[in-house]
């Protein structure tokens, strides 16, 4: 079946690729959009800009957030999804660099759903969607019925 | 008794009066002639009864008096317009500086045909002017330690005021650091992580295609980038941990030091370590902290303790007047005893990287946690013969 896609807002190319290998090795087969700053994210998540012709009701599955972005931070791109009602209760991971950042408190005060530390390795990615209840978005198996 | 009966009464009342007074008094006529002394008078000045008796008055009196001056109060008092109210004659008495204050009052009567005498009174006053000198001398001294004090204290408004700008300096100064230190250690970790992100990759995605050597290099890189981790980690903790704000709740140690060695023994690292740990020390302090500082105190037991073959590690406390003195022993590497106040220096390390590796930022950290809770941490040991870390904080008791 076609899984729903993982957005990662992330502007380190570096730590795009790293993600993208992990992802890989995982064997999760969602497509990845990745967005290089917080407006791009905020373009794709409403259907904006070069999105204008994406379709706004196929949400992805969930986002990857970094909070330093280039032009709109992430603890923006963060509050004006929770403001809005199609993305209110989308979820949001934060990618962080640090596990004990006073961003990862910022984030969850402004509604983020889970952090994960930079590098994104597999088994933490793995953790956070478990914890989450998201494993079956990232499954390449069907969702369980009810769920 | 008839009235001259009574008026000789009187007057023998009147006579012996003035002769007995303990004041030694006299009386002038208006040339200054001796005309009547009284005992004490005569004993002041070692004269026989009526001996002085028309005598002139300076020949009786101390030669080193004054005598011009007594000539002038005498004559102002006798004239009725006498300025000062006494005369003080000074002279030496066998080597003794002796004062008599003379006291003379006009008598609106006198002898033969004078309309005045003087009735003069004089008193010892030599001990008056030794105290009197003592009191200037102590009056002086006072004056001068007042001076003395006013002016220490003007230095000390001025030091304090010194040391409260040089205060307000240091916490700029240390504010800026750790603002420095975090964001050069956030700016660092970018980098890292791609140093060691790939690195692994190249580990697990080309590792067969690699020899040994290739394969041992790489791990050096792995291993050095995590080392730098863990040092960046700690240095952002550093800062974090003085700037936080304390979130003071009831925390029981036993508990969070149960916690912390049941994850050193899951580590796997194959150690057998003896832990005893003390039952229920509850603690008023930001549990969050405390974790970090008791973490850093066990791994250090734990580490230190790794090449000794019967691993020991005690945490305990006793309470000692208010405050809680908690500790942590082992029977470890211990240190030079010499060296027990560069222990809790960032980055200062006792022991070589090869035998123990550590950032040398854990114990600055877990004492700058006790710090900001108001306690102290210092340290006990000796080389070979094991450590032992102390920190005091309030008692639960105290607050209470």
């Amino acid at each position: 079946m076609q899984t729903r896609p993982i957005l990662l807002v992330e502007d380190n190319p570096d730590d795009i690729s790293l993600t993208l290998r992990a992802f890989e090795k995982g064997n999760i087969a969602n497509r990845v959009i990745v967005a290089e700053d917080g407006e791009e994210a905020l373009d794709y998540l409403f259907s904006r800009g070069k999105y204008a012709d994406r379709d706004p009701s196929s949400a992805p599955a969930f986002v990857l957030l970094d909070l330093k972005l280039p032009k709109v931070d992430g603890i923006e791109v963060l509050k004006e999804l929770r403001q809005n009602e199609m993305t209110k209760t989308l979820p949001v991971i934060i990618l962080t660099s640090s596990r004990a950042d006073v961003d990862v408190m910022n984030g969850y005060k402004w509604g983020a759903n889970s952090y994960i530390q930079k590098p994104v390795d597999f088994t933490q990615f793995i953790e956070a969607v478990k914890q989450l209840g998201l494993y079956w978005l990232v499954l390449n198996e069907a969702p369980p019925t009810g769920k | 008794m008839d009235e001259q009966e009574q008026v000789g009464m009187n007057l023998n009342v009147m006579r012996d009066a003035f002769d007995l007074s303990p004041h030694s008094t006299l009386i002038l006529d208006s040339d200054f002639r001796v005309r009547a002394t009284n005992r004490a008078f005569c004993q002041m000045f070692g004269l026989g009864p009526q001996e002085a008796d028309g005598v002139a008055f300076i020949e009786v009196i101390p030669r080193q008096w004054d005598l011009d001056a007594l000539a002038v109060y005498l004559r102002a008092v006798l004239n009725g317009f006498a300025e000062t109210e006494y005369f003080d004659g000074t002279y030496n008495d066998g080597g003794r500086q002796r004062t008599r204050r003379l006291t003379a009052s006009r008598l609106e009567s006198g002898f033969d045909d004078d309309e005045a005498s003087l009735l003069v009174t004089m008193v010892d006053i030599s001990e008056l002017g030794q105290v009197k000198a003592v009191l200037d001398q102590v009056q002086d001294q006072l004056v001068a330690r007042e001076q003395d004090h006013i002016g220490q204290q003007q230095m000390m408004l001025e030091k304090n005021v010194e040391l409260a700008d040089r205060g307000h300096e240091l916490e700029a100064l240390n504010r800026d650091l750790e603002s420095f230190a975090y964001s050069v250690a956030h700016d660092l970790r970018a980098p890292l992580r791609t140093v060691h992100g790939f690195s692994e990759a190249i580990v697990e995605d080309y590792g067969d295609s690699l020899d040994e050597k290739g394969r041992e290099y790489l791990d050096r890189i792995l291993s050095a980038s995590e080392n730098m981790a863990r040092l960046i980690e700690d240095l952002l903790s550093l800062s974090r941990v003085s700037q936080a704000a304390l979130t003071f709740e009831e925390a029981d140690l036993s508990n969070i030091v149960h916690e912390l060695v049941g994850a050193l023994r899951d580590s796997g690292d194959g150690r057998t370590v003896d832990v005893t740990i003390v039952d229920r020390a509850v603690q008023h302090c930001d549990t969050n902290l405390m974790r970090i500082a008791l973490d850093n105190l066990i791994r250090n037991a734990w580490k230190f303790t790794q090449h000794t073959p019967q691993a020991q590690i005690e945490f305990g406390f006793r309470d000692d007047s208010g405050m809680r003195v908690y500790f942590v022993r082992d029977n470890g590497a211990g240190f030079d005893p010499n060296y027990a106040d560069k222990l809790f220096l960032p980055f200062h390390r006792l022991h070589s990287m090869r035998d123990f590796p550590g950032t040398g930022l854990g114990l600055s950290l877990a004492q700058r946690i006790i710090t900001r809770h108001g306690g102290r941490m210092w340290a006990d040991g000796k080389e070979d013969e094991g450590a032992t870390f102390y920190f005091s904080l309030p008692s639960l008791q105290k607050d209470e």
